[in-house]
């Protein structure tokens, strides 16, 4: 099968990039600050800006009416002084697994965010759940309809992991998800910028502090109750994580 | 505290631009939620003088305790005074899929009463426990899409927005309010009173959340409820859908595909469809359709909207000239930008059955009532896609004869019948009306498709219909009694399923077969207990009952599991109701409801069928192929008055009232002089 040969290929890659960053520090600074270039690109044309609806966060500002001026371009401007400063982590596990999403099945019915906020924290609320439905079907520039789970790709270089300046991010055991210690985090948002990814994959509590996806110990309930199977938990031993990131605002 | 709800319902009053709130406690959970708590809202509010388009009219939107939490659905039940309901304007309820009562709740509200008229269009924008009424001067005018398109730019793409569009603004009774694409209170014609109060949309966006009562048994119970429908069925791969084929990622939507008319090869390239689904439901019944040059916007739509018009034709009609899907589509998508009622434009028709006003418009030209002279309309060209087009145009902006049909069809038939203009055939419009629209109250709405040529029903259905407030054709709840048992349809094993059902719940398995007379008041009142429990948990009664409550194909025995509402309403409030008594307060429902539509004129007399729908020799004929019989109606209807309480008249008693805890309305009806 194409996706098995694929996923070698991958493999692959990964092992050399985790020589890479093991072994010289400053071609792992390099390839980081690549990275962060290409997510200035995703805050360039992000949220609400002036292309309009195809800025992917919702009325985020506190206040009224204007709604969701808050967090325009913010990315683009502070992303690569955040990566600069990371800390230049020895060696990182790819993850053991990640949910796998295909688009294409997904029929946009929010049953996996309302999920994920509940299992997590018991209550019911999209902006507590770490997997965001990205809908989109009468945007004016692509007259598309599109429906995309936007989960965490548990990256294989773990940007926000590397963007986290207390080390509060760390791999899980078990998993390999990239997870967050919250009594570690002093909420300063360095992961949300390093996440390559549109919408940021890392969210806020009340209480400033962030969350992200833990794949739910190994058996993601985004995945266990997503109807249309479009959800897709992939587990392999040896690493398979993705570090295909977008050079423009993906999502 | 209040599990399942946000707390608060939000009064707008747009004449002096004040809003306020409402704590949901004063209704919840005696009144359930939904059409249960808007129809209590409407008994207090919307006194019997009030028109439908005056500024005293209210739109009382509401969600029930099931939006936003892990459950089915994201619907939201709509009443109001109703410019639809013919002769006179009466209580009436639209349903509404989509995603906005997920979203409202989060937004800290529950339900919106809007009340007033603004001097100059605005719209409504609710954020996180607030409220803004804000000008839309630049957004009237503006198709659905469009205005939605704006709204989005301004407060973000996770707002969700009902709005009208032309067809409302310009007070059409027959005018929609939209959702995003492909959910719509379609019943009705809210849209035009939404108009009539200079309320262009209602915008929702929040980051608030919804608690259980009973957190610890909500995942179990949804996975109950997944495996009651199980879809996909064990070991079944999911395609998805690939471009250019016509793959759906559910069996529906190649359904929809079919009624497109993309199934023949040369069509499939076309397009590319896939499955869209309300807020937390898991099928998805509507059909998204992309055209790959854009020429017509994409979006979403569902079974009555997409027809594959020439297929119509050729079935109904002298095959008419060839109908691309395209043209199709772009037909179906000028309906949801412009905002009208599918079931009211002047060529509309369903798929499959045809229904609408198509049929009264094919007889009216072949009559020779309606003529190029007269309404200013292609009518030779009837069938074709331009003169859809000019027709839903001409409605929903009020031009020509199109300003006389876009008073809803009974109001424009009415117009035909006195006008000399139509000519010396002009009064057997209403022969054609009552072979087609069977009086049912106020509501004379769309049961039969073609005078002679009725989808199979019967006396539990006819009588279902009769004491209805709104078209219930367009509800499923007898139709899924009847289609949905996993057997072939006529089978012995079918007709088990049917009785076996019936007998549990209603108490007697006499009125399941064909034609059902024998008691058939008891499959009438259970089927309306079902009915208000759907509309008020806020369940949707198109795949609800029929894929989960009444049967399923993925449990051993076939049977569904009929408790599964007060099962999710306990997890979800904490009230421990026992279905029977969720059944009771449902039935109260409909008896609150019965009593407003009593103070609003109607009797015994609104719930017979016309004459000449039973006897004309045209007339349509049951699912077992006889007459529709007065008498056995008439029968039928005193029976059922005597079984809920009601008197010969049609209104419900005072013991009834009272027996339910609803003295004050027995006390307001008397005191109008109707008990």
């Amino acid at each position: 099968m194409a996706e098995e040969k694929d996923k070698n290929t991958k493999r692959e890659f990964l092992k050399k990039a985790g020589y890479l960053l093991g072994g010289a520090t400053v071609a792992g600074s390099a390839a980081l600050a690549g990275c962060a270039g290409a997510e200035g690109a995703i805050g360039a044309i992000g949220p609400a800006g002036p292309e309009g609806p195809a800025g992917p966060e919702g009325p985020q500002g506190p206040e009224g009416p204007q709604g969701p001026q808050g967090e325009k371009g913010e990315k683009g401007n502070t992303g690569s002084a955040g990566l600069a400063s990371a800390k230049p982590w020895s060696v990182i596990e790819p993850s053991k697994g990640v949910v796998a999403v295909e688009e294409t099945i997904c029929v946009g019915c929010r049953i996996c965010e309302s999920i994920c906020s509940f299992t997590h924290s018991q209550s019911i609320s999209p902006s507590k759940s770490r997997v965001i439905v990205v809908k989109d079907w009468l945007d004016p520039n692509t007259m598309d309809f599109v429906f995309k789970p936007a989960v965490c790709k548990q990256c294989a270089d773990a940007p926000c992991l590397q963007a986290c300046p207390t080390g509060a991010i760390s791999a899980d055991e078990t998993t390999g998800a990239r997870v967050i210690n919250q009594a570690l985090c002093i909420g300063c948002h360095s992961c949300e910028k390093a996440c390559p990814y549109t919408p940021s994959r890392i969210k806020f509590n009340a209480n400033g502090r962030a969350f992200k996806c833990d794949l739910c110990g190994g058996d993601p309930q985004c995945v266990k109750f997503c109807p249309e199977k479009a959800l897709k938990y992939i587990y392999d031993e040896e690493g398979i994580a993705w570090t295909g990131h977008p050079t423009e605002g993906g999502v | 505290m209040l599990y399942g709800f946000a707390g608060k319902i939000l009064r707008v009053n747009l004449t002096t631009s004040e809003v306020s709130d409402i704590p949901t406690e004063k209704y919840v959970p005696e009144y359930i939620g939904g059409r249960g708590v808007a129809t209590r809202i409407y008994w207090e509010e919307v006194p019997p003088e009030v028109e439908a388009l005056d500024p005293e009219n209210k739109l009382i939107f509401m969600t029930g305790p099931l939006q936003g939490t892990i459950f089915p659905s994201s619907r939201m039940a709509l009443v109001s005074k109703s410019p639809q309901t013919y002769p006179v304007e009466a209580i009436s309820d639209s349903n509404c899929g989509g995603f906005f009562a997920m979203d409202l709740k989060y937004a800290g509200y529950d339900g919106i009463i809007v009340e007033g008229k603004a001097k100059s269009p605005v719209y409504l924008y609710i954020y996180n426990g607030k409220a803004y009424i804000l000008d839309a001067n630049a957004l009237w005018g503006l198709t659905t899409f469009a205005t939605q398109e704006e709204i989005w730019r301004k407060h973000g793409w996770k707002t969700r927005i009902f709005t009208i569009g032309p067809a409302g603004e310009n007070k059409c009774r027959s005018a929609i309010i939209l959702t995003d694409s492909g959910a719509a209170f379609g019943q009705c014609g809210f849209g035009g009173v939404m108009g009539s109060k200079n309320l262009k949309a209602i915008a929702a966006y929040g980051t608030g959340s919804i608690e259980l009562a009973k957190p610890g048994e909500a995942l179990e119970l949804r996975q109950y409820m997944d495996a009651l429908v199980h879809n996909p069925k064990p070991g079944e791969v999911r395609t998805g859908y690939k471009e250019q084929e016509i793959v759906g990622s559910y069996p529906n939507t190649s359904y929809y595909a079919g009624a497109l008319g993309l199934i023949e090869d040369e069509k499939k390239a076309l397009v590319k469809t896939r499955g869209v689904a309300c807020g937390l439901c898991p099928e998805s019944c509507k059909m998204g359709v992309q055209f790959p040059n854009r020429s017509v916007p994409s979006g979403a739509a569902m079974c009555d909207e997409i027809t594959d018009r020439a297929k119509v034709n050729e079935w109904f009609y002298e095959p008419g000239a060839y109908i691309s899907p395209e043209e199709t589509w772009k037909w179906t998508q000028l309906l949801q930008e412009l905002g009208i009622n599918v079931y009211e434009v002047p060529d509309g028709r369903a798929s499959g059955s045809a229904a609408g006003a198509q049929s009264l418009l094919n007889e009216l030209i072949k009559e020779g009532i309606l003529t190029e002279e007269n309404t200013g309309w292609p009518v030779d060209k009837f069938g074709s896609i331009e003169f859809g087009i000019q027709t839903i145009k001409d409605v929903a902006y009020r031009q020509g004869f199109g300003d006389i049909w876009a008073n809803g069809i009974f109001r424009a038939a009415e117009h035909i019948a006195n006008d000399p203009k139509f000519g010396p055939n002009r009064e057997k419009v209403w022969y054609y009306l009552s072979l087609m629209y069977p009086k049912a109250g106020n509501f004379r709405g769309y049961l039969i498709h073609m005078p002679g040529k009725m989808i199979a029903h019967y006396y539990p259905e006819f009588l279902y219909w009769a004491i209805a407030t709104r078209d219930p054709s367009t509800k499923h709840i007898p139709f899924s009694f009847l289609y949905s048992p996993p057997a072939q349809i006529g089978s012995p094993e079918w007709a088990q399923m049917l009785m076996t059902v019936m007998n549990k719940y209603a108490g007697t398995d006499k009125p399941a077969m064909p034609p059902g007379i024998e008691e058939v008041e008891k499959a009438v009142r259970w089927f309306e207990q079902v009915h208000w429990e759907n509309d008020s948990l806020l369940i949707c009664d198109f795949w609800f009952q029929g894929t989960k409550a009444y049967y399923s194909q993925y449990t051993e025995d076939g049977y569904g599991d009929m408790e599964i509402g007060s099962k999710m309403l306990n997890v979800v409030t904490g009230v421990d109701w026992s279905q029977e008594k969720l059944w009771e307060k449902c039935e109260k429902l409909w008896m609150l409801e019965r009593a407003i539509a009593c103070r609003e004129g109607r009797r015994s007399t609104d719930d017979e069928f016309e004459e000449t729908f039973c006897t004309d020799s045209s007339a349509s004929i049951d699912r077992s192929g006889v007459r529709i019989d007065m008498e056995v109606m008439r029968k039928g209807l005193d029976n059922l008055y005597a079984l809920v309480g009601w008197n010969a008249d049609g209104i419900p008693t005072r013991a009834r009232l009272e027996e339910v805890d609803l003295k004050d309305v027995a006390d307001d009806l008397e005191a109008r002089g109707v008990l």
